[in-house]
């Protein structure tokens, strides 16, 4: 401490240093946190603004993950895109049944199937469980 | 020694599959689905005249009294409303009437009279009375959102009793246990777009998988195509980016709920919308063939026997 001076300057002297101290303390904190939001609110697009994929994923499914919650397990085909609104009749085949009677006269059949094992799949009568919208 | 049994029909206009491994009589239980189903059918149609849920719907603003199956399935319908923030909404009859869905789905023919919106009430305004069993609905209810999906839950819970089952409504899927030596039930996720292919196999123990989309119930009205899933926003059929949509939940109604409401957000926000939801897995298959799917459902993926 230069000689000569008095307490009161002491203190204010030693004040100035603690305060100038926290205020850059505070600034750069801020200044990283600004750099760190836009660093992660940035959205991960090209110029097109498709998804970008990030393909050096590990992945022994073959599902790439999309930035940044999504999962993309399969791509558009690269022929034309299907319409917004599809344009598809009823499939064909598709044989309007009358509705079931109201008082069940017979039950339907029931079929046995194998007792499955882990490496034999059962011959099955009918298809294996699907979900599909309601047909 | 445990057999598999398997039986198929239709019923609430649409194939039923039941599996069911047990080691009791399998064909004798199976036989009785169609009957219970009938029952439930016959409580909850609005295509019959004298259905509980039809006299409902002709006594409006009136308290009329419901029986356990209807009152389950108004509380599920609305508790769907809630979760959904009404993107689900049992009151869209008015809304299917008008967009040309007025009989059921086989009898329905293409017409060049044009669709119209309709307005859908609130959901909050659905009168449910539990302790005195009665119900008050503002607005014609249709429970075509909620109702396969509980009674495939229902009659799944009715065989688990017996072994393990998957009762399959219309691609509304309930399971309870695995089959013999399986890690799950393997479910196939049909590609909407693509006849005979499919999209993903997932393996499931407990829970529900359900499936919504604009596929299939679809027909023409004054040249415009127009489909099942009523954006209640609007009192019209959605319009977005989801072709179809598969949910995997432990609740069926839930699924079936979230599953309306994603399609009817579309797929980016509705999938992400749906990540925040409790213990819930979805897919999407968008019209331009692309597949998004939240994190939480590729656990259920399996992939040449292999589960991730």
């Amino acid at each position: 401490m230069a000689s000569g001076m008095t307490p009161a300057k002491r203190f204010l002297v030693r004040t100035a240093l603690i305060t100038g101290t926290t205020l850059s303390v505070v600034v750069g904190a801020q200044t990283l946190a600004t750099l760190d939001l836009q660093r992660t609110t940035t959205p991960d697009t090209n110029p097109s603004g498709e998804l970008t994929v990030n393909t050096n994923v590990a992945n022994p499914a073959g599902i790439i993950k999309a930035a940044p919650s999504l999962v993309i397990v399969r791509h558009p085909p690269q022929v034309a895109a299907a319409p917004t609104q599809p344009n598809r009749p009823k499939p064909a085949g598709i044989v309007a049944q009358p509705p079931a009677p109201v008082a069940i006269q017979a039950p339907p059949p029931v079929v046995v199937q194998p007792q499955q094992s882990s490496s034999a799949p059962a011959s099955a009568p009918s298809a294996p469980p699907a979900t599909h919208s309601t047909r | 020694m445990t057999t598999q049994y398997v039986t198929a029909f239709r019923a609430m206009g649409c194939k039923v599959n039941v599996w069911l491994d047990t080691d009791e009589d399998g064909q004798t239980l199976l036989q009785q689905a169609p009957a219970w189903i009938e029952d439930i059918e016959a409580s909850l149609s609005r295509f019959r005249p004298e259905s509980e849920l039809s006299r409902l719907n002709q006594h409006l603003n009136t308290w009329m009294p419901v029986s356990d199956v209807l009152m389950d399935n108004l509380l599920a319908a609305k508790q769907a409303a809630r979760i959904t923030n009404g993107l689900y909404n049992p009151l869209v009859l008015d809304a299917l009437v008008a967009a040309g869905y007025d009989r059921s789905f086989d009898q329905i023919s293409d017409s060049e009279s044009p669709a119209h919106a309709a307005p859908v009430l609130s959901w909050r305004d659905i009168g449910i009375d539990f302790m005195e069993r009665r119900a008050c609905l503002p607005a014609r209810m249709d429970l075509g959102g909620v109702a396969k999906g509980w009674t495939a839950q229902t009659i799944a819970e009715r065989l688990a009793a017996y072994g393990a089952c998957l009762v399959d409504i219309g691609g509304d899927i309930a399971v309870r246990g695995a089959p013999a030596n399986q890690p799950g039930w393997e479910i196939q996720v049909d590609d909407p777009a693509e006849p005979d292919t499919i999209v993903a196999k997932v393996c499931l123990t407990n829970g529900s998988i359900v499936t919504s989309g604009i596929d299939y119930r679809r027909w023409r009205r004054g040249g415009q195509l127009l489909h099942h899933l009523i954006d209640p926003r609007t009192g019209s059929p959605a319009n977005t980016d989801v072709l179809s949509v598969t949910v995997i939940h432990s609740d069926a109604s839930a699924a079936e709920a979230y599953a309306k409401a994603i399609l009817v957000m579309g797929s980016q926000v509705g999938l992400e919308w749906l990540q925040q939801q409790w213990e819930s897995a979805a897919m999407v298959v968008r019209t331009d063939g692309m597949v998004l799917a939240t994190r939480s459902f590729t656990p259920y993926m399996v992939q040449e026997g292999v589960t991730l």
